[in-house]
């Protein structure tokens, strides 16, 4: 899908609403893939993907093409309302992530690496110790496997601040896996 | 407000901490901002099978898919459709528990009333 076809699309819905369908399916999937990974459960993923396409629908009239993808536009949605419900629950307890079976595997070392439920589990909870900003870098790069350039246009930063705050992130991921006695060197 | 000042200088001291591990693991040559595709970072390897992607339900895609489509209709109509908002489920089932709370109370003053009367 390129930028010009959202560009075809974004003009036809202006037009003509009824075609918010077609964006809708375009990028349903992968905001509620980010919006899963940055509040760990089906309920509140289902319902913040519910509310960026009704925002994003509402707002659609506003979106103009200053260079900035449709995809960038719809996450930031999506990560602005992510940061509300983070705030909103600042002094409720934590909810437990989900658990997921396992269905991938990546590579040999990989394999050793994450040997279980368990080491996902602490992988996990070790990102979401992590400020915002990284976890979001975290989840934009291995979930939605978006390139430095497409993080930096979601994360107004340019390409080498998200190449620098990316290695940043790994070392003090690194540091609280330790924490936890898992050690992936 | 206290807790936010107290906060800053040590995320300063902590960014700069991680500025210096950077440093100096690159000054030691291990290039960590270089490494080719065929050794991938084990951590990197571990977190995209940790976040590895996940899809909605089809039953949730397809009623937002009709939600949003009755929603495109209502604006063309010139009405307003909004995302129900989570508090309005919170309010009906304090209601609720509140009802179903005075119901018991009446039938337990009820019931204590009318054994006191028995026994009188």
């Amino acid at each position: 899908m390129t930028d010009q076809d959202d560009r075809d699309c974004i003009q036809v819905t202006k037009r003509d609403p009824s075609a918010f369908g077609e964006l809708y399916e375009r990028y349903v999937d992968r905001i509620y893939n980010y919006v899963y990974y940055r509040v760990s459960n089906v309920h509140d993923a289902e319902d913040l993907t519910s509310r960026t396409f009704y925002r994003a629908l509402s707002h659609l009239h506003t979106y103009e093409d200053r260079g900035i993808p449709l995809s960038a536009w719809l996450y930031r949605i999506a990560h602005n309302l992510v940061a509300n419900w983070h705030r909103d629950r600042a002094r409720r307890p934590v909810v437990a992530l989900d658990q997921l079976v396992l269905k991938s595997r990546d590579s040999e070392r990989a394999e050793d690496v994450v040997e279980s439920q368990d080491s996902v589990r602490l992988l996990r909870e070790g990102m979401r110790k992590l400020d915002p900003a990284r976890q979001e870098l975290l989840v934009l790069k291995f979930s939605q496997g978006l390139s430095n350039a497409e993080i930096g246009e979601i994360m107004g930063r340019s390409e080498g601040a998200i190449k620098s705050l990316y290695h940043r992130t790994l070392l003090a991921l690194r540091k609280e896996l330790a924490k936890k006695g898992l050690h992936i060197q | 407000m206290m807790a936010h000042t107290q906060k800053a200088p040590r995320r300063a001291w902590c960014r700069a901490r991680d500025l210096l591990n950077c440093l100096v693991h690159r000054l030691q040559g291990a290039e960590p901002l270089s490494r080719n595709s065929e050794s991938p970072d084990p951590l990197e390897s571990a977190m995209r099978i940790a976040l590895r992607p996940v899809v909605p339900s089809s039953s949730f895609r397809e009623a937002l898919r009709r939600n949003l489509s009755f929603a495109t209709q209502g604006r063309i109509l010139g009405l307003s459709v909004e995302n129900p908002k989570p508090f309005r489920q919170g309010i009906i089932l304090g209601v609720s528990a509140g009802l179903l709370a005075a119901a018991i109370a009446t039938l337990v003053v009820v019931f204590r009333w009318r054994l006191s009367n028995s026994e009188g």
